[in-house]
């Protein structure tokens, strides 16, 4: 396990310079040998594609892996690889769990500290109740949640915006342009905006210190 | 788990690293450019946040490079270790069952030539 610096084809990298250099592609092919004389399986990965992003926001590759035998799931049960967000880092921190299916990421985020907070029932009624109910019930459920979610998010930066939170929210920020970046390339302000997120994570982190 | 951390030194890198462990209940993890030459015992119990752990490390070579693996040492026998430029390897029995597993944290370095002879 570890950073291999090489992808195992062209499709684990994306960026600026897609076409590969002849010293890449012999990497590449050198690395796919290694692979197969040493009878090891590139474990796939969940949560993102990328592992590694270039300061320019733009180029990214999976670089960072982790090989196992053939034979590793009858040893150590069904394993999930994942690939975690990224912060103080330009690589993300890759983590293999075992035993159990493991869902990743809820899509809807609830802090239980919210309960003690006594405005948190009108928030949710009122977002609750704001919309028109003409669709299918299941459209209806899905979109309510789904504006709650939007809503609660927000009410949780006007409500608790301290320090903390903020660090956290930023943190969310990167993740989602990181995630969209892996989808589609992202427009000049898009990068900016993802270098000021990071240049206003370090000076909230310093300070913490 | 495995992670590049691009240099040990600050105190946000090692929160980070004390963070993963604590949130992902980690049992063995793999640092990659740690560009540390030495490091010591408190390091360690100070990234795993407790003293229930080994390791095995090669040094950077200046500001380059240096590899970490902590593992709890509770859960696990060694059986050996092994490292060249580029890898820190580990051979544990692992658990009640003990179970046998060789675990071995790289490094590659951007330059081919050095790839190549990893």
């Amino acid at each position: 396990m570890g950073d291999f610096n090489v992808v195992g084809e062209n499709g684990e990298r994306r960026g600026v310079n897609v076409e590969a250099s002849s010293n890449q592609l012999l990497d590449m092919s050198h690395y796919q040998n290694f692979v197969r004389n040493v009878e090891l399986e590139d474990h796939n990965v969940v949560g993102r594609r990328f592992t590694w992003y270039h300061p320019n926001e733009r180029s990214m590759s999976r670089i960072d892996r982790m090989l196992i035998l053939e034979e590793w799931n009858r040893f150590w049960g069904d394993s999930t690889l994942w690939v975690l967000p990224r912060d103080v880092s330009d690589h993300c921190p890759l983590v293999l769990k075992v035993g159990g299916w493991d869902w990743g990421p809820k899509p809807f985020r609830f802090n239980n500290y919210w309960l003690e907070n006594r405005k948190l029932k009108d928030v949710v009624e009122e977002s609750w109740n704001v919309q028109e109910v003409n669709e299918w019930m299941c459209c209806v459920l899905k979109d309510k949640l789904k504006n709650l979610k939007g809503r609660l998010r927000e009410w949780n930066k006007e409500e608790y915006g301290s320090m903390d939170t903020r660090i956290l929210r930023i943190k969310e920020e990167i993740e989602e342009l990181d995630v969209r970046g892996e989808e589609s390339m992202l427009s000049e302000e898009e990068v900016q905006t993802h270098k000021d997120k990071f240049s206003l994570l370090w000076s909230l982190l310093n300070p913490k210190i | 788990m495995s992670f590049n951390i691009r240099g040990l030194g600050g105190r946000q890198k090692k929160n980070k690293i004390r963070e993963l462990v604590r949130d992902h209940k980690v049992d063995f993890i793999a640092l990659q450019e740690t560009k540390m030459e030495e490091i010591t015992a408190r390091l360690c119990f100070n990234l795993w946040r407790s003293e229930d752990c080994c390791w095995e490390f090669l040094p950077s070579e200046g500001n380059s490079g240096g590899l970490l693996s902590i593992w709890r040492k509770s859960s696990s026998t060694v059986n050996y270790t092994f490292s060249r430029e580029g890898f820190v390897g580990v051979s544990l029995e692992w658990g009640a069952l003990k179970r046998r597993c060789v675990l071995i944290n790289v490094y590659a370095k951007c330059d081919s030539e050095a790839k190549r002879r990893l």
